[in-house]
């Protein structure tokens, strides 16, 4: 089986900030409208509060809106279900994420356009299984084992392989992960690292990848409609990001985090075909 | 056969029952910071947080005893009952139970200057701006809102602000009004005070996630703070802490959202 190896771009640029509990929370929403807010789950390195330029996602979103001369903010927040309620109830401008479970009438009340494609990889604890769970790529073959699914993600096919499931967000499916809560769970390689690094440094060898293919998972952003400015702003964003895919700004920034890669090339270019299709909708 | 679909959840609220009845007997411990007026050992009935939570405890019938620990201790510890801001918690810490009881503003205060005039300062680069240590969360962008300054303690954000090493103080507007009461008060008047537009945050109570009863110590606190509001005990209260100011208007409002944002399992 094999480890987690890939070298950690951001992790240097995660702040590991003590909190003033009971002071107030000093974020640039005070300082600023709602109207250019973008909200997401703090996960870095792809989105973060704490990472100077906002992590690898909002970065391509910042990139994007900066060559169409407008502005946004980040702000984020410990759970799915409180970035959910600010998009589609308040009026933020946007929601980044990979895992929105919205009702029919909701997603009435957004515009939605992808970002980026993660790569994601399926992780297990080893001393929990130490013959590794080895499989090829069909969930049937997991029928019986437990599965850590992201709040918000849809784990129907999970279930209907008989497969158990039970909801978190990243940090705390990692913890569930150690102590035997769920064989198993699927998350973005880059946020995996970070999380590891970060809480699990000292036992980070015993994380395993499952045998499979990389799987991927598309990053979007939601433009909430509530807010007045974001169906201008929405196509602004889709010039800009059509822009800074053409003149390199794209690739540079996922090569900022990810690295040179071959895999990484290979996925710009796969965003760029999704892309394609996108505008043509 | 007809399927008896209202079984499972009598059988849910028989069980969390008994868990209330159990959770009666012993009293839930929550931990929090001193930060007076809201949570003050100095105070007689503990500040309006304590006054809250105490109100809701003595109306449901329950005990609760809320411990003063250092700031250090309460961020360590992962597996504690906690009172503050929930966003401060929930990055390293799950819960099967956050319920808001209060709300808390932040405020902009500055000294022997108008607010509006710092914040309309053509010039914010210059613009010296001080928050608690740990407060200021989030960096992107802020370069362009002026410089700003971590303080240790409350007392020295406002010492430096009558000092003029700061042109503005970012604190919880109770929190603020209450330090320069204390510490400077022949010289009230020289300060002035603006609640901060987007700044509204909840107080809640968070019952960890592994506290035996959690869920049903949960839903006694959330009856209990609906039956409070409802007897007028905890307008009582509000009006108390409020005496020298109005109470915000959005304060329903915001109680009401932070009610829904967390009124889900964890």
């Amino acid at each position: 089986m094999k480890t987690l190896g890939i070298k950690l771009v951001g992790l240097a640029l995660v702040a590991s900030a003590s909190l003033m509990a009971s002071g107030p929370r000093v974020t640039s929403a005070l300082f600023t409208s709602a109207q250019n807010e973008i909200v997401a789950v703090e996960t870095p390195p792809l989105y973060s509060s704490k990472n100077p330029n906002g992590g690898m996602a909002f970065e391509i979103v910042k990139a994007a809106l900066d060559s169409e001369k407008e502005t946004a903010t980040l702000t984020t927040y410990p759970i799915q279900k409180m970035v959910n309620y600010y998009v589609t109830q308040e009026k933020v401008l946007a929601a980044l994420g990979t895992n929105f479970k919205l009702s029919e009438d909701e997603k009435k009340s957004v515009i939605s356009a992808p970002i980026a494609i993660f790569a994601e990889r399926y992780l297990y604890y080893k001393p929990a299984h130490p013959k590794g769970i080895s499989w090829s790529g069909k969930l049937s073959e997991l029928k019986g084992l437990s599965y850590g699914a992201h709040n918000g993600e849809d784990a129907s096919a999970y279930k209907k392989a008989e497969i158990k499931v039970l909801y978190g967000e990243s940090r705390f499916l990692f913890k569930k992960l150690k102590t035997g809560k769920v064989d198993f769970i699927k998350e973005p390689v880059l946020s995996a690292e970070t999380i590891i690094d970060a809480n699990f440094a000292a036992d980070k060898n015993e994380f395993g990848i499952m045998e499979s293919a990389p799987q991927k998972s598309i990053c979007k952003i939601l433009f909430n409609l509530k807010n007045p400015q974001a169906e201008e702003i929405s196509k602004k964003f889709i010039k800009g990001l059509s822009a800074i895919l053409q003149n390199g700004k794209y690739q540079a920034i996922i090569e900022k985090y990810e690295g040179k890669t071959a895999l990484s090339s290979q996925r710009v270019e796969e965003f760029k075909t999704l892309w394609k299709k996108e505008l043509l909708k | 056969m007809k399927k008896h679909t209202g079984l499972l959840p009598a059988i849910l609220l028989f069980c969390l029952t008994l868990g209330a009845l159990r959770a009666e007997q012993q009293a839930v411990v929550l931990q929090v910071n001193e930060s007076s007026p809201i949570w003050s050992q100095k105070l007689p009935l503990g500040g309006m947080g304590a006054e809250i939570v105490q109100a809701i405890s003595k109306e449901m019938g329950m005990k609760t005893d809320i411990e003063y620990i250092s700031l250090k201790r309460l961020i360590a510890d992962t597996t504690n009952n906690d009172i503050g801001n929930p966003l401060f918690y929930m990055d390293n810490q799950e819960f099967a139970a956050i319920i808001p009881i209060a709300i808390s503003y932040s405020s902009f205060f500055t000294y022997k200057n108008k607010v509006k005039n710092v914040l309309s300062d053509t010039s914010p680069i210059a613009r010296r701006i001080g928050v608690l240590k740990g407060t200021n969360l989030n960096m992107t962008a802020f370069k362009r809102f002026g410089f700003f300054e971590e303080s240790a303690s409350h007392e020295s954000l406002f010492k430096k602000l009558k000092a003029g090493r700061l042109d503005l103080v970012v604190e919880l507007s109770l929190v603020g009004r209450e330090t320069i009461k204390n510490f400077f008060p022949n010289d009230v008047e020289s300060f002035d005070a603006m609640v901060a537009p987007n700044s509204s945050s909840p107080i809640a109570i968070m019952i960890d996630v592994n506290c035996p009863n959690a869920n049903a110590i949960g839903l006694r606190y959330r009856e209990g703070l609906e039956r409070i509001v409802k007897n007028g005990v905890y307008q009582k209260i509000l009006e108390k802490y409020y005496a020298n100011a109005p109470i915000p208007s959005s304060w329903r409002s915001d109680l009401s959202k932070f009610k829904t944002i967390y009124s889900i399992d964890f």
